[in-house]
């Protein structure tokens, strides 16, 4: 049961079900429903028992409706398509999406609050990073000085100490060995939600230990050493450069999962300030009790979107979509070593190698439009990302639409443009140089119409020989062997008379030579047992 | 004008009273002054008294009023002015305990149920004499709402109203005539078969027998009623029509096809493309959409020319039973022609009780058998 609210009264949360249509579909009608409604908020006492993915939407809205004034629907959904309008100058289209659709900079903090992964809030002084840093701490169910206290602030003196905590300085005199000296641990260690304010400002070597706990979940002074639990971690810098007052090191850049940029703020939505200015509100004061998480939901929340499946369909278009860009058939004679890795630690740059021709449409081809492909880092967090939205979204899986939302925020900082690629030179291709979202998002498109082309949702040879290595190789006869090995090289004999060697054809041909060298090698081992 | 200890509790918080309504009309600019004045002294005095947690009881229903006359809600549900005039001074004993979170939950039960709002506030009303408990007041309502039409709540209201006591279970129940001791019978008859009318599940004699049963003989009575008797075909009768074309505001845009599954209190319907649940009994019916249901469509099979019995012996071994166009039921080896049934395009066997839907009609016909009063 609940207080009465004011209609926009702060502390209003969304009206649940958030989603009706996932409502309907996945959950019965609740009695506790009686008694919510308009002059309601949830009292300990007849509270419902929430879905947590409903929780974390209802986080959301209240967060665009009384926290953050950020009016953006950037992350589109549809299910049916949207109405277009094209306007004039350079060919803006807008769409009305015909499905919830999110602001990232609100949403994208919230799947990293949910899936426990970094990210970095950059945009220039005063457009609410630190704010929205402060609100992810408040709805892990820390209190307001809680989080302040555990900001840590980045500057040009800070030390490890201040990081991280202080050896007792008694112990320092008395000890007789490393291990008798005591450390008072930063609070702020053992918290589920880290915020680091300005990181950029961080002297280099106190960016080190910063690494070891961001990448590591441990903290170490003095040789002792504590473990950080399992935490969303929110970095803010005022610009994307990595500049700051000193240069933030290349592996502490590659730790975090996703880049988030603050939007402008929307003059026509003025009133909205003015209303926060008169009534004196602070958002991160006013969160209601019933959005924040307790750590058993939390780690519910985690439990929950591990189990959202990403069916076949999906992920392969994003194996197809991730094999483009590590690709360069020009790098090495070997098919292990076309990547785009050997060119690097040769000292060269892809756009050296890359004029040279392959053979290939450069234009078309997406290998050409990067220095760099994928890291593992990246993808795992891509894969936590989308499970993660699609669990937000009520879905049961993952689907398309959430890989080419999510695509776009977790790799526009971790692919390296390739400036001299023909794709950049296209009329209406040179804002792609800008704005590397977009870029992300039609690298995507295109990438899935060329997997549609080749139809190999239904054409996809390897699935059979995927399919028949996974029943497991014990009590397969010889013959059996034997006629598979003999299907694989039939396959490789076709795929190098029916096409040239494409991304993801290499991909494709490193799988069936990995195929073939586990049924040979236990074809060797059948021989030898006669 | 408001006088009196309301009067002393606005004055002593005016400026922040004040500052809430600002905060209203900022948001709804069309917010009346006179309107809230209006609705404020009529309905805080009656609130107002000596007791320490009155300024919560009178600050929650200053939110409340504020709520409904910037939403307009008292013009367009009347019977929400209803449950703040009339029926909170009845219960203001049960407010006080739960100041502020009661008639908060008490105004958004009345808005949920919609157009059943006035009945559920006239339960609420009847249940002020006999309630002296604000969690039980809350318990109670679960069981109003269902007796005011709001079917999906049958099994939790059924559940609560094992917790309740007697004479609240009755009052809720419209029965308040009949000695506590019914209660129990009633619960079971209504778990059993929610298609009769309470009132008229028990004879006046057994009543009179109730007043001053043993507990065995009661529970030998809740024996009797919890099961649906047996009754040839021939004497089921329509016991209730469910669902409405959507111009009449119900939910149906063409006359809907029954699916064959649910139970008796819940039935599947398709309209077009979309499939719907109807939660229903003698109380009232609830349509929803619901997600595509992979249920069969039972259609209804044309009479032989040469007659019942040939038609029954062409009939397949998975036809157990049918439904001819002419209404009659054959189910195993018992058969009646029931007029209610007759030009139905689908119908649904359940438990005791036949669906059927025509194709001139949005409203599904329940056919049930005819129970006698014990």
């Amino acid at each position: 049961m609940s207080t009465p609210r004011l209609p926009r009264d702060p502390q209003q949360v969304s009206v649940s079900p958030t989603i009706p249509a996932a409502e309907t579909a996945a959950r019965e009608f609740d009695v506790d429903k009686l008694y919510r409604g308009p002059a309601s908020a949830p009292d300990a006492s007849v509270a419902p028992s929430r879905a947590l993915d409903e929780k974390l939407r209802q986080a959301y809205y209240w967060i665009v409706n009384h926290a953050v004034i950020t009016p953006y629907y950037d992350m589109e959904f549809n299910e049916v398509a949207p109405a277009t309008f094209r306007f004039g100058g350079v060919g803006t289209q807008v769409r009305l999406p015909t499905a919830p659709s999110y602001s990232s900079f609100v949403l994208l903090p919230l799947l990293t609050f949910a899936s426990r992964k970094r990210c970095l809030f950059i945009g220039g002084p005063g457009r609410g990073k630190t704010a929205s840093a402060v609100l992810m701490g408040v709805l892990a169910g820390y209190s307001i000085q809680e989080v302040r206290r555990a900001v840590q602030h980045g500057q040009p003196q800070m030390t490890i100490a201040d990081l991280l905590g202080n050896p007792l300085p008694k112990d320092l005199v008395e000890a007789a060995s490393m291990d008798d000296i005591r450390i008072a641990w930063r609070k702020w260690l053992s918290m589920r939600v880290k915020i680091v304010d300005e990181y950029n400002r961080i002297p280099t070597r106190t960016q080190s230990a910063l690494l070891t706990l961001l990448a590591d979940g441990y903290a170490e002074i003095l040789d002792q050493t504590m473990e950080s639990p399992e935490s969303a971690w929110f970095l803010t810098a005022n610009d994307d450069m990595g500049g700051g007052t000193y240069q933030v090191i290349e592996a502490l850049k590659d730790r975090i999962d996703i880049v988030v940029k603050t939007l402008n703020f929307n003059p026509r939505f003025l009133s909205d300030l003015l209303l926060r200015v008169e009534e004196g509100v602070r958002p991160e004061e006013i969160v209601p009790r019933e959005i924040v998480f307790s750590a058993d939901e939390l780690d519910e929340v985690y439990r929950q979107v591990l189990k959202v499946p990403i069916p076949r369909p999906v992920r392969r278009r994003l194996e197809f979509f991730a094999s483009q860009f590590d690709f360069c058939d020009l790098a090495s004679q070997d098919i292990e070593y076309k990547t785009k890795d050997t060119i690097r630690i040769a000292g060269r740059t892809l756009s050296s190698v890359c004029a040279n021709d392959c053979g290939r449409d450069k234009v078309r081809a997406l290998c050409s439009q990067t220095e760099n492909g994928l890291s593992v880092r990246s993808l795992l967090a891509l894969l936590g990302f989308v499970k993660t939205l699609a669990w937000f979204r009520g879905g049961r899986e993952v689907t398309l639409q959430d890989v080419g939302q999510m695509a776009p925020w977790v790799f526009h900082e971790k692919l390296v443009q390739n400036p001299t690629s023909p794709f950049y030179e296209q009329s209406g291709n040179d804002v792609f140089r800008i704005d590397r979202i977009a870029w992300i998002r039609k690298a995507f498109e295109l990438s899935c119409q060329e997997y549609a082309r080749l139809d190999l949702d239904r054409s996809d040879p390897i699935v059979e020989i995927d399919e028949a290595f996974d029943r497991g190789l014990e009590g397969v006869p010889e013959e059996e062997v034997r006629s598979r090995m003999n299907a694989i090289e039939t396959h490789l004999a076709q795929l190098a008379k029916a096409t040239k060697l494409y991304a993801h054809v290499q991909n494709d041909v490193l799988k069936l030579k990995y195929y073939h060298q586990r049924y040979s090698n236990y074809l060797r081992w059948l021989t030898w047992c006669g | 004008m408001i006088e009196g200890i309301a009067a002393e509790w606005l004055a002593s918080r005016r400026n922040e009273l004040n500052r809430r309504f600002e905060r209203t009309r900022h948001r709804h600019p069309l917010l009346s002054p006179d309107a809230v004045l209006a609705a404020l002294s009529e309905i805080l005095p009656p609130l107002a008294g000596p007791d320490p947690r009155c300024g919560d009881l009178l600050s929650s229903v200053y939110d409340l009023v504020l709520l409904h006359a910037a939403r307009s809600t008292f013009a367009s549900r009347p019977w929400i002015g209803c449950l703040l005039k009339d029926v909170f001074p009845k219960i203001r004993h049960l407010l006080l305990q739960k100041p502020a979170t009661l008639p908060a939950a008490l105004s958004n039960a009345v808005e949920n149920m919609g157009t059943r709002g006035a009945r559920f506030v006239d339960g609420l009303r009847r249940l002020a004499e006999c309630v002296d408990d604000a969690d039980l007041l809350v318990d109670a309502g679960v069981l109003l709402a269902w007796r005011a039409g709001e079917a999906r709540l049958r099994r939790s209201a059924l559940a609560t109203a094992e917790r309740l006591p007697g004479r609240v279970v009755l009052a809720t129940l419209e029965l308040h005539d009949l000695p506590p001791a019914a209660a129990p019978v009633v619960l079971d008859a209504l778990r059993a078969d929610g298609w009769h009318e309470p009132r008229r599940l028990l004879s006046d004699r057994t009543l009179e027998t109730l007043q001053q049963a043993s507990p065995s003989e009661v529970e030998a009575l809740r024996k009797v009623v919890a099961q649906v008797p047996e009754i040839p075909l021939g004497q089921w009768r329509v016991v209730g029509r469910v669902g409405d074309f959507s111009g009449f505001g119900g939910t149906f845009d063409v006359p809907p096809l029954v699916l064959d599954g649910g139970d008796r209190h819940v039935l599947y319907t398709r309209c077009g493309a979309q499939d719907f649940r109807i939660d229903a009994d003698a109380f009232g019916w609830v349509c929803r959409p619901h997600s595509r249901l992979d249920l069969p469509v039972r259609s209804v099979a044309a009479p032989s020319k040469f007659g019942r019995m040939v038609t029954r012996l062409t009939m397949s071994s998975r036809a157990a039973v049918m439904l001819l166009a002419d209404g009659t039921l054959t189910v195993g080896k018992e058969s009646a022609r029931l007029g209610a049934l007759a030009a139905s395009s689908s119908f649904a066997l359940l438990p005791a009780l036949v669906a059927a839907a025509r194709s001139d009609s949005h409203r599904i016909t329940i056919v049930a058998p005819e129970r006698e009063a014990v």
